[in-house]
């Protein structure tokens, strides 16, 4: 259980695809990709994340590092 | 500009990052300055974005997968560096002028946003719990579910077949009022080292590389200043909850996606 403390190093799809795809400013650009068809998603995401399981977290920002190293 | 590329806009920040730093960047970024803020896009192919194709390729989850990586790996690269207003996934314009049309209508209110978000990133926080322990140890220690166990140990067989029904009704309801009980805990604890917190639905077993329960999925806006409070905090929630089998995970720092409602916007949802 110690990994259950921020800093994991991996980060599940599933909280990238969710707020990348759910989340964030709506404006009306020319194109609109509206959340039904983003929805479709969720359909085969089971598949996706028993397939892919983590994803190499996407971030090494500075932040989390300067946490992780004034971490005992 | 042409008919074959789009402008895509990933976020906006109040003074212009270093661009440079974002790496392995296939589309070339540029800045698009308008209204007091500057707009992080690149020029992106028109076609995977064109309805008739759109919708196949948002059933490829390999296609989703590495567009929704690469929108969030930019966005993070830019954070690293300044403040920023993420946009959803797919926000396309056909010129730089239709943008900066579109960040003169919301110049005022981005720019604001920035304002309150600036120096504070979002953490996610998922709590789970072990509904199979709890559920056990109920049984077996809940007073009012072993004084029915006993009943029925007694009971005649059609009396013994209603106060079985009445117990598991019991343990069920007891059950749920433990888990939110639990759920509630966490979020008391931990809104106080935040700015804002937005709960979120509970994902389906399944959907998380996790075998146990979602019992709560929330974002929380926390001050730069106050992330070790905000960790430690989960750190002893960690700890207090080890008996119940709880488990109480962080992620972060993210881009402010769950904090970026524009007041006009709300409606569309």
């Amino acid at each position: 259980m110690d990994s259950a403390v921020a800093t994991e190093k991996d980060v599940t799809l599933l909280e990238v695809l969710d707020r990348v795809l759910n989340k964030g400013v709506v404006v009306a650009g020319d194109l609109v990709i509206s959340v039904a068809d983003v929805d479709l998603i969720y359909v085969g995401l089971r598949v996706l994340i028993s397939s892919v399981e983590t994803m190499e977290r996407l971030r090494g920002s500075p932040l989390v590092d300067a946490w992780s190293e004034s971490t005992p | 500009m042409d008919r074959e590329h789009l402008v895509y806009l990933y976020c906006v920040t109040a003074q212009p990052p270093d661009l440079a730093s974002v790496e392995d960047q296939p589309d070339e970024l540029y800045l698009v300055r308008e209204a007091g803020v500057c707009a992080v896009v690149s020029l992106v192919e028109a076609g995977p974005f064109e309805p008739s194709n759109l919708r196949r390729n948002l059933e490829d989850l390999e296609w989703v997968a590495a567009e929704t990586t690469k929108h969030e790996r930019i966005v993070e690269a830019v954070m690293r560096d300044r403040c920023v207003v993420p946009f959803r996934f797919g926000t396309l314009f056909h010129t730089d002028e239709n943008l900066m049309m579109q960040l003169r209508t919301d110049g005022e209110q981005l720019k604001a946003l920035l304002e309150h978000l600036e120096g504070k990133a979002e953490w996610g926080v998922k709590a789970y719990c072990d509904t199979q322990t709890l559920e056990n140890n109920l049984r077996c220690q809940h007073g009012p579910v072993s004084n029915l166990n006993e009943a029925i140990r007694l009971a005649p067989p059609g009396r013994a077949f209603l106060l079985t029904k009445k117990r598991e009704d019991l343990v069920k309801a007891t059950l749920a009022g433990r888990v939110d009980q639990y759920a509630e805990q966490v979020v008391d604890a931990l809104q106080t080292a935040g700015v804002q917190m937005r709960m979120n639905k509970i994902l389906p077993p399944g959907t998380t590389s996790r075998w146990d329960t979602m019992i709560l999925n929330a974002a929380l806006l926390v001050a730069n200043h106050d992330v070790r409070t905000f960790v430690d905090m989960a750190k002893t929630l960690n700890e207090r909850y080890a008996d119940q089998s709880i488990v109480v995970e962080c992620s972060g720092p993210w881009p402010p996606y769950n904090f970026c409602d524009l007041p006009r916007t709300v409606a569309h949802g």
